[in-house]
């Protein structure tokens, strides 16, 4: 086993650090400044997550409970903190955040985590429907409708320091974020990591040796939990306003998109994940009132054709690069990318006709309808020809690839 | 005993539309072992074919199209998607049909708008069937029963007496033992994939008028049926027949309970201040919290008996 | 590859086109675009669309400015509406158009605040045209807030008032969603009832979750059995109309007082099973008068492949009372146009109309109306193509609707 850090592994996180503090300087928009700041949370929530589904392979439905608990408690204690009930300061509030999460995933991990497979991912489903109902019956703690609104300058400003502007909360979130992703990577080289990973492939294997499969994944969910709780922390400091729908299905359903977008078998995988969900939900959204529909569609095809997600494209690759082989893919890759940019496009033109009909983008529509089947056509006829070709050519290599693999 | 006469044939032609839609589910679950998350899509697909096709052919030949046509979906479902995928393991199954339900939804969408359709009971059916001391019972409900009822009968027939039906249920309990003896499994997975599809189908084309027909109703349903399906048990029928008519059961009833934890505490002779923080939840009544009981249900039938009540086997 | 080209230069144009000399004045409208709750947003910005054109075609404001609205689709989730409310800034937005969703609103209007706090030379105000929590107005009211519907308690008082002088009911059943609205719609029930008329018993008083009721049939037995004649209800969209058809369906004899039954899709869902038995509370329906019918008949004539009905006269009454501040004041000042908003009157299709400048409500007349089939009655007009339309039951005037406030800016 390598030594958690290396000299490449510290040039790597180095250089992680310095983007972290450089991006800022090169997105300073007021749009994108947010987006970074949502992008950072959405990190350590989708590698939270991960911890679960990827690596100590518990599918859950319901992970947004415990970052949706870690940001209502984080909200009531920054108010606590206004109203002048105790000092601490906003710049460890996140801690809050992560103890709670903790103590929840503690609690419903103990009864939860008895039976992997789908009787956990159902109970994790009926437990956050459950949180869900609630959320909005007990207006006291959740605030009802309204969420609970507070004030991340309560603290006042330490060192000049106030969280007033955005770019001090990005930052505050960079650091927490850096710092989890660390922690999270460092988990995974613990025994602890490498027994999740063990229960997840044999649980059964796992137990002749010697461990107890239950208590390695109730470990492994409450520490889930405390970083759900973190990022639940953070995104009340940055949005200064906490609501239901936080720990709602749909914000669980959207973490296990991101998770498996990004490849939830490669630690940095959810990065990708979370970044590029993220972004899409954003900005997609800003152009085309179908962007669930392309979302859905996304996931779709990476079920479909790289169920490891787009970390596992990238890991496929890596052998070829090695093998120095990387000539040889072009020319068909570059097929294959094309005709799938003329199927997507056609595909799109459908999507959007039928959204907006032709007029209102102001074209004849029967030239637009058909412009855009033929794209359909042409473009899946060359597609499957081209992948074809890809699959044959990967065939080809493997024996060459073996030995880098 | 009005109430109770009601409500009892209220729980019943409820429950009895969850199990048409929960036996689909349950054939697929036991069978593959995929939990289908976009189950109650085609429910909804099957509301909005039946209006659809109702609006050329009117209701009653819609009412034997529409599932079919479901049906045939749900088979290019498992034998373009679900089966691409089934190498890379139930997790990914299950997170395609996630996303299935997901896309299926906003094509809806795209297709009949956001709005609810104007999907209704034909007039042939709109009439009251009996009055019980003064509450009206509409013949739709009792027409629902009656399909339900005789889906279950045609069900349970060809499960136990064709061929076919021989082969489905040996692969609930013995799936690996059939692929043995040399079927055509893959095959029948899809056929029992569209068949449970059909059904939901069907479930769809009734509780569509009888409910209302919107891009929601997917959504709404959705994970009520997962509660009965692992309620009821892994390969089991009958399992979710029961639990069928017991969840129905205890969503009507529950809402003529009006009692909270503070009555109870204060019949008992102690006083709940009203501005304490846990009042809001301890001042909850039962029938607020019917609709989410089943979950708690669930849960707890998990945690005692992953297996469910009537289940053979875990997963 | 000519069609993408073109979406991609329409779609640039939409969200680049945002002009930097103040002739053109942008209003963003930030609301759910997409997902569940989408025709509702979507029906909003053709309301709003539809004003827009109508001042810009006037042309009546000073020095040739044009309003122009930007579409920011907020998913009808608060924590999307503050970042496309950030999206809205760096597109030039002066005046945020919300209403669908309390939560995105009280999260907007806090947004607002504080940014308006942090920035004194970039203001924003907000033109709040159908959250209705009473703390928008109340507790957590905004100087840049400014609402142009009803609130909840403003509603009820209206109702209760009705119920008060109908000598013929003698019980009334509550049924509500249970979350922040409509455990307000049941509180404010019960005391205004128990202050107005303290004879009327309520005989049920039930809180379900919101989304989650297939079947109203075990709700409908309740009220059954009950004996309430009266049903008063805050539910909203399918809560609303399945409680309804459920009722019909079981012969339930009993009258339904809404507040949106009206509202995007409610009556085709209800259809006939509401007839007679269907009651809202509105600031604006189309038959109240001739001016009414005749603003409904040009909405309808504007988008006849539109669903829905002209529903939201708040938003025409704000646009209209924007133009006006424009006019009065002869600049694009913010600053300037919130005072001049702040004590507004103006004279709509329902008569005179003003806002409290202590806490920026719009007081204008209310409209109690039963749903009624208008089918051969040609000077009515129906909703949303079915053949029933609403029928004035009373008519509250604006100055009774004004009620206390706890505001203070």
């Amino acid at each position: 086993m390598n030594a958690v850090i290396n000299r490449s592994r510290f040039v790597l996180w180095g250089s992680v650090a310095i983007l972290f503090v450089l991006l800022p300087i090169v997105f300073s928009g007021g749009f994108e400044l947010s987006m970074l700041s949502q992008m950072g949370i959405a990190i350590i929530f989708a590698l939270s997550y991960n911890m679960l589904l990827g690596q100590t392979g518990l599918l859950s439905f319901g992970h947004a409970v415990y970052f949706g608990l870690g940001a209502f408690m984080t909200a009531h204690a920054i108010n606590y903190v206004h109203d002048g009930g105790f000092a601490f300061p906003i710049t460890l509030m996140p801690l809050i955040g992560g103890l709670t999460g903790l103590g929840f995933s503690l609690v419903l991990g103990f009864v939860t985590t008895r039976r992997p497979g789908t009787p956990f991912a159902m109970i994790s489903l009926g437990i956050a429907e459950m949180v869900a109902a609630s959320a909005l019956m007990f207006t006291t703690f959740f605030g009802g409708e309204g969420g609970i609104v507070t004030d991340r300058t309560s603290g006042g400003a330490v060192w000049g320091v106030s969280y007033g502007p955005q770019i001090q909360v990005y930052y505050l979130i960079a650091g927490w974020c850096f710092v989890s992703m660390a922690l999270m990577f460092a988990i995974t080289r613990t025994p602890l990591g490498r027994m999740a990973n063990a229960v997840r492939d044999n649980p059964e294997r796992v137990q002749f040796v010697g461990y107890n499969p239950t208590r390695v994944r109730w470990l492994m969910m409450s520490l889930a939990g405390f970083f759900a709780g973190i990022a639940g922390a953070l995104a009340t400091i940055n949005y200064e306003i906490i609501t239901a729908e936080a720990l709602g299905l749909m914000a669980s359903g959207n973490v296990v998109l991101m998770a498996f977008i990004g490849g939830i078998g490669q630690f940095w995988g959810p990065i990708i994940g979370a970044v590029l969900v993220t972004f899409l939900q954003s900005a997609l959204s800003n152009y085309t009132q179908a962007w669930l529909l392309y979302f859905g569609l996304l996931f779709l095809i990476i079920i479909l054709y790289s169920p490891g997600g787009i970390a596992n494209l990238v890991t496929m690759h890596s052998p070829v690069v090695k093998a120095g082989l990387v000539r040889r893919l072009i020319p068909s890759y570059t097929r294959a990318v094309v005709s799938s940019l003329i199927l997507g496009v056609g595909v799109i033109a459908v999507i959007e006709l039928l959204y907006r009909g032709a007029e209102a983008i102001g074209v004849s529509p029967l030239v637009s309808w058909l412009t855009a089947l033929a794209l359909v056509l042409i473009g899946a006829v060359m597609l499957a020809k081209s992948s074809k070709k890809v699959s044959q050519l990967w065939d080809e290599l493997s024996p060459a690839l073996a030995k880098w693999s | 005993m009005e109430f109770f006469l009601i409500t009892l044939l209220n729980s019943l032609s409820y429950g009895l539309l969850l199990f048409m839609l929960s036996s689909g589910l349950t054939l697929i679950f036991s069978m593959m072992g995929v939990l289908n998350f976009a189950h109650a899509s085609f429910y909804m697909l099957g509301a909005y074919f039946a209006y659809q096709t109702g609006l050329f052919v009117g209701f009653w030949p819609a009412l034997f199209l529409a599932p079919l046509l479901v049906g045939l979906v749900g088979a290019a479902t498992e034998r373009y998607g679900l089966r691409a995928v089934h190498k890379f393991g139930h997790v990914a199954e299950l997170l395609f049909t996630f996303g299935l339900a997901y896309v299926i939804e906003e094509i809806v969408h795209l297709i009949w708008g956001r709005a609810p359709v104007d999907y209704r009971i034909p007039e042939s059916l709109d009439f009251t069937l009996f009055t019980l001391y003064q509450t009206q019972y509409p013949a739709y409900r009792a027409f629902m029963m009656l399909v339900s009822v005789g889906m279950l009968i045609a069900l349970y027939f060809t499960l136990t007496k064709t061929r076919i039906g021989m082969i489905v249920q040996a692969s609930l309990t013995h799936p690996d033992m059939v692929q043995a003896l040399g079927h055509n499994v893959p095959r029948v997975f899809m056929l029992v994939f569209a068949g449970g599809c059909a059904l939901a189908g069907l479930a769809g084309v009734l509780g569509g008028n009888m409910f209302i027909t919107e891009p929601g109703m997917a959504f709404a349903v959705g994970s009520i049926v997962f509660v009965v399906v692992v309620f009821g048990g892994m390969g089991s029928l009958i399992g979710a027949f029961i639990a069928s008519l017991l969840i129905g059961a205890i969503q009507t009833f529950s809402v003529a309970i009006d009692l909270s934890f503070v009555d109870v505490v204060s019949a008992l002779g102690i006083s709940v201040d009203p501005d304490s923080f846990w009042y809001g939840g301890l001042s909850i009544t039962i029938s607020q919290t019917a609709p989410v009981l089943p979950y708690l249900l669930m849960v707890l039938m998990l945690i005692i008996r992953p297996r469910g009540l009537m289940g053979t086997r875990e997963s | 590859m000519k069609i993408t080209t073109l979406i991609l230069i329409a779609l640039t144009s939409l969200l680049t086109g945002c002009g930097e000399t103040k002739k053109e004045i942008v209003i963003g409208y930030i609301e759910g675009l997409s997902g569940p709750f989408a025709n509702v947003g979507e029906m909003g910005l053709r309301h709003l669309e539809l004003e827009v054109d109508a001042v810009n075609e006037r042309g009546e404001l000073p020095e040739g400015m044009r309003l122009k609205v930007a579409p920011f689709d907020n998913k009808t989730n608060p924590q999307e509406a503050l970042l496309a409310f950030r999206s809205a800034l760096d597109a030039g937005v002066d005046y945020v158009f919300q209403g669908n969703s309390s939560s995105v609103a009280l999260a907007l209007s806090d947004a607002i605040g504080k940014h308006n706090q942090r920035n004194p030379d970039r203001q924003v105000l907000f033109l709040n045209y159908a959250a209705v929590d009473p703390a928008l107005t109340n507790d957590r009211c905004d100087k840049s807030h400014f609402r142009f519907d009803a609130d909840v308690d403003m509603k009820i008082s209206a109702l209760t008032d009705y119920m008060a002088s109908r000598e013929d009911i003698k019980s009334i059943y509550l049924i509500n969603q249970d979350y922040s609205f409509g455990q307000a719609v049941s509180r404010a029930a019960r005391s205004m009832l128990q202050e107005k008329r303290p004879d009327i018993k309520i005989v049920g008083d039930d809180l379900h979750p919101i989304g989650k009721v297939k079947d109203f049939s075990p709700y409908i037995a309740k009220i059954k059995s009950s004996g309430a004649k009266a049903v008063l209800t805050g539910n909203w969209g399918n809560d609303m109309t399945l409680l309804i058809k459920s009722a019909k369906q079981m012969g339930a004899d009993v009258d339904f007082y809404t507040f949106y039954a009206g509202a995007a899709g409610g009556v085709t869902v209800i259809g006939e099973s509401g007839i007679d038995r269907v009651y809202q509370i509105t600031t604006w329906h189309s038959n109240a008068n001739a001016e009414t019918k005749s603003n409904a008949r040009t909405y309808a004539d504007r988008y006849p492949d539109a669903p829905e009905s002209l529903y939201y006269s708040s938003i025409r009454r704000a646009v209209r009372m924007l133009e006006k501040a424009l006019i009065e004041t002869g600049s694009s000042d913010v600053d300037g146009i919130r005072s001049s908003l702040s004590s507004m009157t103006f004279t709509d299709d329902t008569g005179p109309i003003s806002i409290r400048p202590d806490n920026h409500q719009l007081l204008q007349p209310l409209y109690l109306s039963k749903l009624i089939s208008v089918e051969g009655m040609s000077e009515m007009v129906d909703v949303e193509r079915t053949g029933l339309g609403f029928e004035t039951i009373v008519e509250i005037p604006a100055e009774n609707t004004r009620l206390d406030t706890t505001c203070q800016f």
